[in-house]
């Protein structure tokens, strides 16, 4: 990494967390407070006959709830925003007459003490009839499957269609033409602090504060306020440590729900802590999609038409958050290529399995591993180079602004600036980067894949941020983000310092708790920089403004000439004897300004107008690979990434570091197995696959910075950029390692993730020449 | 993920342990904890009575004594990492050593803990098969020795009963200049093998002693004794030594799991196999 810079200084929030002061969920402890555990499905698919918690209560438990002591089953969630072709099946808050995967909350259960609520659990008698299992979406669409809501016909949950131009005409008058079919498997976002909720309610104020691992308090509020007939202003959401949460928090679950109702029915806080075997099985899983990928290209490399069908596995619900990663695929399928055709249709079908939700990249990978795979296959077939067939498609500065067709729900996005043909030559040039294999001397083919990705960023729109200062000078920004270890607290102190006019060492932020401003969003989707750090610009400049127009008068002088620098006022650039803080205390009660208002503070919400943030990253993986085993190893990484303007370099390289280990992790070990009964077969961290330390290769990044147009800043996101191109550039080293010239050997590695049994069949395909669709390819259930 | 409700006898010496195993009969030793106490934490295992071996005194020391290497059962795994006596004596022991695990669980696992827990696909297990070690195992009725050939049952069983204890692992201290070879399959750094050889040839005056076992393709670390009995009435050539590894191949019985198929583990033994044996020949 580069040495630390003027706009890299340490981050404020490691101090605490790097010497155990951070307070996580489970550290909370409160007097009275009692715990809880969920009861959960072991059936995938079953009727609930009875439930008998007597011996249960009898052995000690203080509470036993299912779905029939909830008062609230007709209520629905609060949601965000929600596409108009889902036909229902949200969860229900506690199963009620069926189940539907395994995990699936039946009942909660409260005793004393975490060790107690688990013994005594076992005591609650649930009886079970099963019902026949949809364990797979081919079992789901096959006619006469057994419905898993009477709303989804066929078990289609929702189902769309974007197109422009005329794909189908073009694929079929094309001479050249490949078809293709990829498996995303499913995943699970996993962060090391699960999910976690303590839950207290003060009965005497009808007040409800909720500790949370949440990434999304306010969407929370809202719904522990409607569910539980609470107004919005008695409810406060703390969320202010959050161990991780890479989407899987980013909605509002159930057991939140459940275990504040808890609260209010014992009049005692009441903790709930998701273990390990619970996250695994019961948190939202992500990724699961098939793909059917057909594109045309001409003589010259250039790519006429492009049409996908996708198949999501959904799971057994509809979830609080909807089906935003089919929406997001089916908005980035072209990548940043100009396809003049393009044709997607997207059907969500639903298994009994845990639903999926988002995953950092939310769509993104899934979208670009067939793309930028089926490039690969085309260069090979017109013999140029895979650099150059991107460069052939990529959208040029000239073509700029450059209007995406395909975006979703209210968003829209463009293309605004950047030069990605340059980003392109500085992945292959000087960074090692060849299109030709090379046997090492440990009898390693040892090759390089390349593949372009996008990264929108600033879904959701509108956050908020307060800044104000007080008599002694310190500045307060309060945000409508909540963090999970981005670095906001630093990022955003560098935003107001340099916007206000003050030390970065007199800023502090505040975030996550929804009783510091009445309305904001959360940390989910790359919002902390494009929407968040923009909202904290917007609020100290407005702070700034009314600190001069005080200071105007303070000094008796014409506004113009007057200006902020390391907290002082200063006047025709140099410094007056007024600080920031004696301004404070002009205007404070008491103050010779005083106007009766309660502080220097401003407030400000940052309007995107749903216009979405691109951001293009280039990345190059090389890897060496074992022919006689199929073993590989990841040996060297590059990015060539635009952050647009980069807030803090130091914490824009840890993200797009952890997001492309986080995407090897996802192209070679991590996927959560179902047999066919819907049965989960990797249900701990023994079975279920994450990159560690020593799987993970140096990467290497370097930034291109284009402001972005989208945002006063000038930032694109980051969060999750580093992630979405990582499974192609794996995939594309590895065909290339086995043969840098033969087509039809890499169909044994599009499935992610890539085993070392999928190379060594793909190595045994390439020596044979035989190109057998692979095994999951029969269950592609359309036509 | 609280364990079940469960008590625990502290001892001091080895009396107590035993006493407590022959009153106990579902007791359970607690020998560094690093699969057991995951599993009590799962409800997998609901052991009613937990014996901790951590305080027991004269079970920890690594020495040598008669020809052999021995290890007490409680030896921490770190412990064999670096010890110059097990570099030494026991060389294919101190090649294994870095597959075993990690930093965290090797501070905690015992040498002991994972020869009698049995895993299939573990290090120590199949070294000691490899190596033919002995096993001593004491009861009140008594000391036992087990032949490693013989020690491992099946997955996760052992030839120890109910009441006994294992308190040391013997191992025969490689000859001079004996050569050894470790190689295992996994996905990850410390994981358990897909598939894993060990190896090791020694030039005695009476010929040449190869001794080699294959892990994580059966229910238990596979001897591979014909392969063995080849070399001891020679050096066979190339040919011959491709023919012997096929037909301890054939021997194999592994299993298809979400991690890798029969078939190909199978081949991933073969390679493992291969690259051994050519390590040592050379």
């Amino acid at each position: 990494m580069s040495a630390r810079d003027t706009n890299s200084p340490l981050r404020k929030e490691d101090h605490r967390l790097l010497t155990g002061r951070a307070r996580f969920t489970d550290d909370v402890h409160l007097d009275r407070m009692v715990e809880g555990v969920f009861i959960r499905s072991p059936m995938a698919h079953a009727e609930i006959v009875s439930i008998d918690a007597n011996a249960a209560i009898a052995a000690g438990a203080l509470l036993v709830l299912t779905s029939k002591d909830l008062p609230f089953n007709d209520r629905d969630f609060v949601v965000r925003y929600w596409h108009p072709s889902i036909k229902n099946g949200l969860p229900p808050f506690l199963a009620m007459d069926r189940v539907r995967y395994v995990g699936e909350p039946v009942a909660f259960l409260v005793a004393n003490d975490r060790y107690l609520a688990e013994d005594i659990a076992a005591l609650v008698q649930i009886e079970y009839r099963a019902l026949a299992p949809v364990g797979s979406v081919a079992v789901a669409m096959a006619p006469g499957s057994p419905l898993l809501h009477d709303e989804w016909q066929g078990n289609i949950a929702a189902q769309f269609k974007h197109s422009f131009g005329d794909a189908d005409g073009v694929i079929a008058r094309s001479a050249g033409r490949l078809k293709r079919y990829y498996r995303y498997a499913r995943q699970i976002p996993l962060p090391l602090e699960g999910r976690g909720c303590v839950a207290d309610y003060a009965v005497d104020q009808n007040e409800l504060t909720v500790y949370l691992s949440t990434q999304s308090h306010y969407n929370v509020r809202a719904n522990l306020s409607k569910i539980l007939d609470l107004s919005e202003s008695n409810v406060r959401v703390v969320a202010e440590d959050v161990g991780g949460g890479f989407g899987s928090k980013s909605r509002t679950y159930p057991e939140e729900i459940i275990v504040s109702h808890a609260s209010m029915r014992l009049g005692r806080p009441v903790k709930w802590i998701e273990d390990r075997f619970e996250n695994l099985q019961a948190t939202t899983h992500s990724r699961s999609m098939d793909t059917e990928l057909e594109i045309a290209y001409n003589a010259e490399g250039k790519i006429t038409a492009l049409k996908e069908r996708v198949i999501v596995d959904i799971g057994a619900y509809v979830y609080t958050s909807g089906i935003v990663t089919a929406e997001i695929v089916a908005a980035r399928c072209a990548g940043p290529y100009k396809i003049d055709n393009v044709s997607i249709e997207v059907v969500c079908v639903g298994t009994n399995k845990t639903p999926i939700a988002t995953y950092r990249g939310a769509g993104q990978p899934e979208a670009t591993f067939p793309l930028e795979t089926a490039l690969d296959v085309v260069a090979k077939e017109l013999k140029i180079a895979a650099v150059d067939i991107r460069e052939r498609n990529i959208i040029r500065p000239a073509d700029m602004p450059y209007t995406s067709r395909l975006d979703h729900g209210t968003a829209t996005s463009a293309f605004e600036n950047g030069d990605f043909p340059l980003m392109l030559k500085k992945a292959a040039t000087g960074t090692g980067y060849s299109e030709t294999p090379a046997t090492n001397d440990r009898g390693e083919r040892v090759a390089w894949g390349l593949a372009c990705g996008v990264e929108a960023s600033g879904f959701v729109n509108y956050e908020s941020a307060k800044v104000s200062i007080d008599p002694s000078g310190l500045v307060t920004v309060l945000s409508g983000i909540s963090s999970q270890g981005q670095g906001q607290r630093t990022t955003y102190a560098q935003v107001c310092a340099e916007t206000l006019g003050v030390r970065f060492e007199n800023v502090q932020v505040r975030l996550g708790n929804t009783g510091l401003l009445p309305f904001g969003r959360g940390g989910f989707a790359t919002r902390g920089a494009v929407l968040g750090a923009n909202a904290v610009a917007g609020a100290s400049e407005k702070l700034r403004s009314q600190v001069l127009a005080v200071a105007a008068t303070l000094l008796q002088a014409d506004r113009q000439t007057l200006s902020i620098f390391s907290g002082i006022i200063r006047r025709n650039r140099s410094d007056t004897n007024l600080s920031v803080g004696e301004v404070a205390r002009a205007i404070a009660p008491g103050g010779a300004l005083y106007t009766g208002a309660m502080a220097l503070e401003a407030e400000y919400i940052f309007d995107s107008k749903d216009l979405l943030t691109l951001g293009l990253s280039v990345h190059a993986a090389q890897v060496a690979v074992y022919p006689r085993s199929g073993f590989f190893r990841v040996i060297d990484y590059r990015i060539v990434h635009d952050a647009g303007r980069m807030l803090n370099p130091m914490i824009v390289e840890g993200q797009v570091i952890g997001g492309a280990v986080d995407g090897i992790g996802s192209a070679i070990l991590s996927e959560i197995s179902y047999d066919s009964e819907g049965q989960l077969l990797n249900g701990t961290l023994a079975d279920y696959m994450v990159i560690t330390a020593p799987e993970a290769p140096r990467v290497h990044i370097e930034h291109v910075e284009s402001r972005a147009s989208t945002n006063p800043l000038g930032v694109r996101g980051i969060g999750e950029g580093g992630l979405i191109a990582v499974p192609s550039a794996i995939a594309n080293a590895i065909a290339r390692a086995i043969d840098p010239r033969a087509v039809g050997h890499e169909i044994s590695l599009s499935k992610l993730p890539i085993t070392p049994e999928m190379v060594f069949q793909a190595f045994a395909a390439a020596r044979d020449g035989k190109f057998d669709s692979p095994p999951w390819r029969s269950e592609w259930p359309l036509r | 993920m609280k364990p079940a409700p469960f008590e625990m006898a502290r001892p001091r010496a080895l009396t107590e342990v035993l006493d407590l195993l022959s009153s106990h009969s579902d007791a359970k030793l607690l020998a560094g904890g690093q699969s057991l106490v995951p599993l009590m934490n799962l409800r997998m295992a609901t052991p009613e009575f937990l014996i901790d071996l951590g305080q027991v005194g004269g079970l920890t020391g690594i020495s040598v004594a008669n020809g052999e290497l021995r290890i007490g059962a409680m030896a921490r795994q770190k412990d064999l990492f670096d010890h110059p006596l097990v570099e030494l004596h026991a060389p294919l022991v101190a090649a294994a050593m870095p597959y075993v695990g990690h930093v965290q669980t090797r501070n905690r696992g015992t040498a002991g803990g994972s020869v009698a827990h049995a895993d299939p696909a573990a290090e120590l297990p199949l070294v000691v098969t490899a190596l033919n070690g002995t096993l001593i195992a004491q009861s009140k009725r008594g000391v036992r020795e087990i032949p490693g050939h013989e020690f491992f049952v099946d997955a996760l069983t052992t030839a120890l009963d109910s009441d006994e204890l294992l308190t040391e692992i013997r191992l025969p201290s490689a000859p001079k200049g004996a050569r050894v070879a470790f190689w295992e399959f996994a996905r990850r750094h410390g994981d358990f093998a897909i598939a894993s050889a060990a190896v090791q040839l020694s030039r005695l005056d009476h010929g040449i002693e190869l001794k080699a076992a294959l892990g994580g393709v059966g229910s238990r670390p596979h001897v591979c004794r014909e392969l063995s009995e080849a070399f001891a009435a020679g050096t066979p050539g190339s040919d011959r030594v491709a023919k012997l590894i096929e037909h301890e191949i054939a021997l194999l019985q592994p299993q298809s799991d979400l991690q890798a198929s029969a078939e190909y583990r199978r081949h991933l033994a073969r390679v493992s196999l291969t690259k051994c044996l050519q390590q040592v020949v050379t």
